[in-house]
């Protein structure tokens, strides 16, 4: 098993444990996951009927023109998915002006990308069988933030499976059956990606600042248990707090892409997952390492009721591992909480993160204001306060 | 206007104007890459079955109706469609020519679209990338859309607005001077190989000294003393600006037209007759000054169409006739307010006046030649555009008519798309200052410095003294310091 220090000093082949080889054979499969038939779709449609509001639609776009920006997802057919208002019925016929945009410029065999006026910049993405669209005041990197809503559907419902349900339903079906209840998250990929500097750069991670030999004892334990437990096809650990990694283990021939660990982030994020004393398990497909078949996660908060907000995340692609992730997180728990020096600091990093200073780069220029260091190969971001 | 009595006065010789600018490779041919152009009304084209009324003009015109049908609806759409997403304040914020605009890119081309006449007109673009690609023309938005309004502009100029054409009831009229207009400059429209010339859209200005530039300023008052007639008096020597006093929206444009189209037409003749050179003479209009013949057909004078506001404070479109006299490369241009009731400027009024210039003028004109002529500028070992928005002035190593040469060869298309880029991304347009260093894979540098508005770019080619921001932070100063000190503060 190796293990990924972000940002620390750790050497990266020197956390292998024994139990790495367990991690090396050929390939786990990824399994599908059925999706519930929908069998009471009435009740659905009754349960869409009364979240409506009496709200005509220029009210209700006026009042979508109050956020800093929009974003409509819609299927090829023009059938609203998601508005980042809610109320999608209200506004069906601006859903469908951007169907028939795109579907003009591909009839004149091309792609559209981008409209934009004087202060408004409206960028298109076309990813059979969807279309997004995205309005904002500020043009830089809409066409990332696309692709970030994307992947952010596609981690709830795998490329195979919107392919397939279209097939099924035929082009005119109503995919927010199948999403319900995941708006929030839809919302918050974007928002949180727009307000982070992993915006600045491509898809990277960002870390939360941590003493090294903190983080180094952190990802030791972490890679410890793991490894211990002998989970064949439990393959990625993760701490997060604040939105940002505290630590990140893997087994060796796996790796997590940055976009994808920012769609685990984004999820766990989510108020509803952060009971005290409670793990959720929970499928999740992650695109850029598989987007046809389903991660199963291990999510907890094991110190919720301490008010530290750090959560622990584990992936397998095996569906009955719930009860030994259950002991591989006790066992970690268990040994953080015993070294009660690391826990001590551990707890005041994630409970009131400092950001980088700029000392830790020395103290040689007088007029450095602040910098930004991202680390190529691992994608990671680290941002320092101002001076 | 009535009639077009003589028709070709704005493109005549074409042909001369193409040989001047295709030996410069400053520039490319706007056709070269060009996918459509259009102009549309789209209330004409409000009932169903009939959207296809909304299409004034069309570029290409073998392109099928259907096609012009789509390609304005889509416009027409864009617009609609980005108004959802704009208060009311940003819709109607267009003041003067600060035209509502739209732009959509594809993976193909880059369109632009401006509404005009109080949204009333639609006015489109679509330049392909490929094409440009090709031509080694780096595509900047807001260029495209400086080359759009421009083309406009010049169409008011000499026709007045698309209004005015009251084309409901009218409607082929008004398409026949669009065509009439449009089917012969389009082809003639240049685009600069570095857009943000065309963006910035400034006039060359002629740098002399005090003195001299008096002498200038009080041959024009003398001459409006003595001509009342005269609204408007513009004076250029070459190809450059001395003095004007039009409004700041037509100097570009009248300023385009006279060096781009009459002047270069005009120098033939001149060179041709060397040993009566001192005589001046007017380049449009009767040659025949000693009679009193009304001036009718050929003979009578361009009209043009400008702002003023002597009676308030809005600028108002004004009919003026315009009087060009040229003597020994300088050009004195003359507006005289038109009105069909009177009879206007007369043989007698061009002969009085050319009676007053002739000595006048050649004398201000071999002074300002002296000075011109003692001044050897050296080139320069990098490339610079310089622009003052408030006077407009612009200058530039990189212009088709640059008189001011740099040893450098041209940038490579991927450099002056940075320049474009560093400008668009790194350097507001309402912040009156700013800097910026910008080296490029190749290794040349492009330095933005923005000073009480006033804009100063510099380009330098790879040099091996040049391979650190400090180097090129006391290069850049050295530059200031010695070419742009004049005009730019330190």
């Amino acid at each position: 098993m190796e293990i990924e220090v972000p940002g620390g000093s750790l050497n990266p082949g020197s956390g292998e444990s024994g139990v790495g080889e367990s991690g090396s054979e050929k390939s786990f499969s990824v399994l599908q996951v059925d999706l519930a038939d929908e069998e009471s779709e009435r009740e659905n449609e009754k349960y869409l009927d009364e979240e409506k509001e009496e709200e005509t639609a220029e009210h209700l776009l006026e009042r979508l023109m109050q956020l800093p920006y929009q974003v409509f997802i819609l299927s090829e057919s023009g059938r609203p998915i998601f508005v980042n208002s809610g109320n999608e019925e209200q506004l069906c016929s601006l859903f469908a002006v951007i169907g028939i945009f795109v579907e003009r410029i591909r009839l004149w065999g091309d792609n559209l990308i981008t409209i934009s006026s004087n202060n408004k910049h409206i960028q298109f993405l076309h990813k059979s069988p969807l279309i997004f669209c995205i309005v904002s005041k500020y043009p830089e990197k809409l066409d990332e933030q696309l692709d970030v809503l994307f992947e952010q559907i596609l981690s709830i419902l795998s490329k195979s499976q919107l392919e397939n349900v279209y097939k099924k339903k035929g082009d005119n079906y109503d995919l927010r059956k199948l999403l319900r209840g995941t708006d929030r998250l839809i919302e918050s990929s974007v928002s949180s990606w727009r307000g982070s500097p992993i915006s600045f750069v491509d898809s990277s991670i960002s870390v939360i600042p941590m003493n090294p030999s903190d983080r180094e004892f952190l990802a030791n334990t972490m890679a410890g248990s793991l490894g211990a437990a002998k989970l064949e096809g439990a393959l990625f650990g993760i701490m997060i707090a604040h939105r940002q990694i505290a630590s990140y283990v893997r087994f060796k021939k796996y790796i997590m892409h940055p976009r994808d660990m920012n769609i685990v982030i984004n999820l766990v994020s989510d108020k509803s997952l952060q009971l005290s004393d409670a793990s959720t398990w929970t499928p999740i497909c992650l695109p850029k390492f598989n987007d046809t078949g389903f991660f199963y996660a291990y999510i907890s908060y094991p110190w919720q009721s301490q008010n530290i907000p750090a959560c622990l995340v584990l992936l397998s692609v095996k569906r009955d591992h719930f009860d030994g992730l259950n002991e591989v997180k006790k066992s970690i728990v268990e040994k953080l909480e015993g070294n009660s020096k690391f826990f001590q600091n551990f707890s005041a990093a994630v409970i009131c993160p400092n950001l980088f200073n700029i000392s830790q780069i020395g103290n040689f220029n007088e007029s450095l204001w602040s910098f930004i260091y991202l680390n190529h190969s691992s994608k990671q971001v680290c941002i320092s306060a101002s001076k | 206007m009535e009639s077009i009595t003589n028709p070709l006065y704005f493109f005549t010789g074409s042909s001369s104007t193409q040989n001047h600018s295709s030996t410069s490779s400053n520039v490319i041919r706007f056709i070269d890459i060009l996918d459509f152009f259009f102009i549309a009304h789209p209330a004409s084209g409000r009932k169903e079955g009939e959207e296809h009324k909304r299409i004034m003009y069309f570029h290409p015109k073998g392109e099928s109706v259907d096609r012009q049908t789509e390609v304005t609806g889509f416009a027409e759409a864009v617009v609609n469609f980005t108004d959802n997403f704009l208060t009311s304040r940003e819709i109607n914020s267009h003041d003067s020519d600060n035209f509502d605009y739209r732009t959509v890119s594809t993976q193909k081309t880059e369109h632009v679209y401006i509404q005009i006449e109080d949204n009333n007109f639609l006015m489109g673009v679509a330049l392909s990338k490929q094409l440009a690609n090709v031509s080694e023309y780096p595509l900047f938005q807001p260029a495209i859309r400086s080359i759009l309004c421009d083309a406009y502009k010049m169409f008011r100029m000499f026709f007045g607005t698309y209004s005015s054409f009251n084309h409901q009831e009218n409607d082929s009229k008004f398409k026949d001077r669009l065509d009439f207009f449009f089917s012969r400059s389009v082809p003639l429209l240049k685009c600069h190989k570095m857009p943000l010339l065309d963006h910035l859209g400034g006039v060359e200005f002629l740098r002399m000294s005090g003195p001299l530039y008096l002498n200038v300023v009080s041959l024009i008052n003398e001459l409006q003393e003595e001509f009342q007639q005269i609204d408007k008096i513009m004076f250029l020597y070459q190809d450059k600006l001395l003095y004007y006093q039009l409004s700041r929206r037509d100097l570009p444009t009248i300023f385009r037209y006279l060096t781009q189209n009459l002047l270069p037409n005009s120098i033939g003749p001149e060179l041709e007759g060397a040993n009566n050179r001192a005589k001046g003479r007017y380049l449009r209009g009767p040659i025949e000054l000693s009679t009193d013949e009304p001036l009718l057909g050929d003979e009578s004078l361009p009209v043009v169409h400008l702002f003023d506001n002597q009676n308030g404070e809005d600028e108002y479109l004004q009919r003026y006739q315009m009087l060009v006299y040229r003597c020994l490369n300088s050009t004195v241009c003359m507006f005289v307010k038109y009105n069909t009731e009177n009879t206007n400027v007369s043989r007698r009024l061009l002969r009085n006046i050319d009676q007053f210039l002739e000595s006048e003028l050649s004398q201000v004109a071999n002074r300002i030649g002296e000075e011109i002529g003692s001044e050897v500028s050296e080139p320069t070992d990098f490339h610079y555009i310089y622009f003052n928005p408030s006077s407009l002035s612009m200058t530039s190593s990189l212009s088709s008519r640059s008189s001011s040469s740099s040893k450098v060869a041209i940038p490579p298309v991927e450099v002056n798309r940075l320049v474009c880029d560093t400008i668009g991304k790194f350097i507001s347009d309402s912040e009156e200052f700013g800097e910026c260093f910008v080296k490029s894979e190749t290794d040349w540098w492009i330095v933005v410095k923005k000073v009480n508005s006033r804009l100063l770019v510099l380009i330098i080619p790879p040099s091996s003294s040049t391979s650190s921001l400090a180097d090129i932070q006391s290069k850049t100063s050295h530059i200031v310091r010695h070419h742009f000190d004049a005009i730019f503060f330190t």
